[in-house]
């Protein structure tokens, strides 16, 4: 059941009603769990029953980690989370590296390999992170364990989170169930807001363009083809997955619940760090937190090399966590270069800075190989294998770059680009969409008809969200 | 050392880290108002205060939860126990 069909309109609109007529937060809270589980319970059985069971793991793990004070036994505690999850995550996301092997060693007991992709849930790689926060933010202090295991299950099966994130903490999310939820009109238009702004981006600029790069991708293009098939899926990935991010915190907010923003205008961003700053906000915040500051901790004495060292393990893992295989190895090594020339590079920066003043280097230029080098990373992100990237490199050196001798709907990408890069001028400087509730009613009124208009004439939804793969 | 004379180390020991004499901040700046604090920084200035302080930051959370310059001067105040 996907955001954009009409099976989830029916239940969201049941589900909303209900939520809203109930009394009480614990009622409430019973409607979101069951709305949830039935979420899950859309894309199987098997789903459902690993997700409520490996929750339940967590919850208790965070319960004994709650009432043990000895910083040995909490480590423990903590590896028993991290290893658990990284089990799972490694069990259902890399069968495929052993499905050979086990298949001899399952096949004498009866179990056949379908059923390992039959039970690889929806959105694992999303809801296990979420899901381990439950023990990290009682590790680290920043909340008590929560005691209502009903509570843990609805925060990590939490039906707009569950399938591409935003990854929510703990600490973000159990409070807010704990809290009564008052009818607010404002935050419901916000709510539908999000929802439909997220919508033009997925079923109108992602869909559009992306049988665009469908086809500019496809084998046989080089030179400027080629270059704008890489431009055109860039502009996909954003619409695709900033779309449905924007659509998960709009059904959220429908609800009374804030989830984090997940995406921020990243392709105007100036550098590669500023990207990450802005992009799948929720992941590097995630990664950010767990992994790089501790690593880093951990080697202060290193000085520099620790620091390098922590941006490696950090992005390498944000690679793996994308996909199994060595292009996405080689997208995460790919970014992490680029932080860490960025990193080191800075004292050059600052001198050229102060020798040369302030007024050599044109902010759009920053903007613009920013998004180029971010899309070279798209190249290894899509490849089917690294010999494919490496080709598709070369063949950008092939061919002709001449615009009037190439074949490209340019009309059509010119105007997702101006689309995707004019709602990102608009949401930067408010970091948000809520830009236009300051708008004038004219205004508003305007840009509604425009958007209601864009959507009636260009909606192309497909069924298949690129980051839900993950 | 005293409470009050936390500042003026810390202020010492970042404008030594970051290279950048003119540096200021006082107990109420927030860190993500310092520009020269960065991620890169952040590192060096905790290894910093470690040697001049001699403490030693064993909790990241908690290093993690300052948002203020006073959150830090009360953080190390705690473990030096001032």
């Amino acid at each position: 059941m996907q955001f954009l069909s009409s099976e989830f309109a029916v239940a969201f609109a049941a589900v909303f009603l209900l939520y809203w007529i109930v009394p009480g937060r614990a009622w409430q809270n019973l409607v979101l769990l069951a709305a949830s589980l039935g979420f899950v319970l859309s894309f199987g059985t098997q789903a459902a029953v690993v997700l409520a069971t490996s929750t339940l793991a967590e919850w208790a793990i965070a319960q004994r980690l709650g009432r043990t004070e000895p910083p040995r036994a909490r480590r423990i505690l903590l590896w028993t989370s991290v290893i658990l999850n990284v089990g799972q995550l490694a069990f259902f996301k890399y069968a495929h590296f052993y499905v050979p092997e086990l298949t001899s060693l399952l096949g004498g007991l009866g179990v056949h390999t379908a059923t390992l992709h039959i039970l690889m849930p929806v959105g694992l790689s999303f809801w296990v992170l979420q899901k381990m926060t439950l023990t990290l933010d009682v590790f680290h202090r920043r909340m008590p364990a929560e005691k209502n295991p009903l509570n843990c299950l609805l925060f990590t099966a939490f039906f707009p989170t569950l399938l591409s994130g935003p990854i929510e903490h703990s600490r973000n999310l159990l409070p807010q169930f704990a809290k009564p939820r008052a009818w607010d009109t404002s935050r419901f238009s916000q709510g539908v807001w999000l929802f439909v702004i997220g919508a033009f981006q997925k079923a109108v600029l992602a869909d559009n363009v992306g049988a665009l790069s469908e086809s500019l991708l496809a084998p046989g293009h080089t030179g400027l083809a080629l270059m704008a098939g890489i431009w055109a899926y860039a502009f996909q990935l954003y619409g695709d997955f900033a779309g449905y991010s924007y659509m998960a915190r709009g059904c959220a907010r429908m609800l009374g619940i804030d989830i984090k923003q997940n995406f921020l205008a990243p392709y105007l961003a100036t550098n590669v760090s500023d990207y990450w700053k802005h992009w799948h906000i929720s992941l590097t915040g995630w990664l950010n937190e767990y992994i790089y500051s501790t690593l880093s901790m951990a080697l202060r004495r290193w000085g520099t090399y620790g620091i390098v060292a922590g941006i490696w393990v950090t992005f390498i893992v944000s690679g793996l966590w994308h996909g199994t295989g060595w292009t996405f190895f080689a997208y995460g090594c790919f970014h992490a270069l680029g932080i860490t020339v960025f990193t080191l590079s800075k004292d050059v920066r600052k001198r050229f800075k102060k020798r040369f003043g302030d007024t050599g280097w044109p902010e759009w230029a920053a903007v613009f190989l920013t998004f180029h080098f971010v899309c070279m990373g798209y190249v290894l992100f899509r490849a089917p294998g690294l010999a494919g990237a490496v080709s598709t490199y070369a063949d950008l050196f092939r061919g002709t770059w001449n615009p009037a001798t190439v074949e490209v709907d340019w009309l059509t990408l010119g105007l997702c680009a101006a689309a995707v890069f004019a709602l990102q001028a608009c949401i930067r400087p408010d970091k948000d969409v809520m830009w236009i509730f300051t708008r004038p009613v004219w205004f508003r009124v305007a840009f509604y008809l425009a958007l209601g208009f864009l959507l009636l004439r260009f909606y192309a939804p497909s069924d298949r969200f690129i980051y839900q793969q993950f | 050392m005293t409470r009050d004379a936390l500042l003026p180390a810390l202020l010492g020991i970042a404008r030594n880290v970051t290279g950048e004499e003119d540096l200021e901040f006082n107990s109420q700046t927030r860190f993500e108002d310092i520009e020269e604090w960065d991620s890169l920084n952040h590192i060096h200035m905790v290894v910093g205060m470690e040697d001049a302080f001699g403490i030693r930051f064993n909790d990241p959370s908690r290093l993690q939860s300052v948002v203020r310059v006073q959150d830090l001067l009360d953080l190390i105040a705690d473990l030096k126990g001032l």
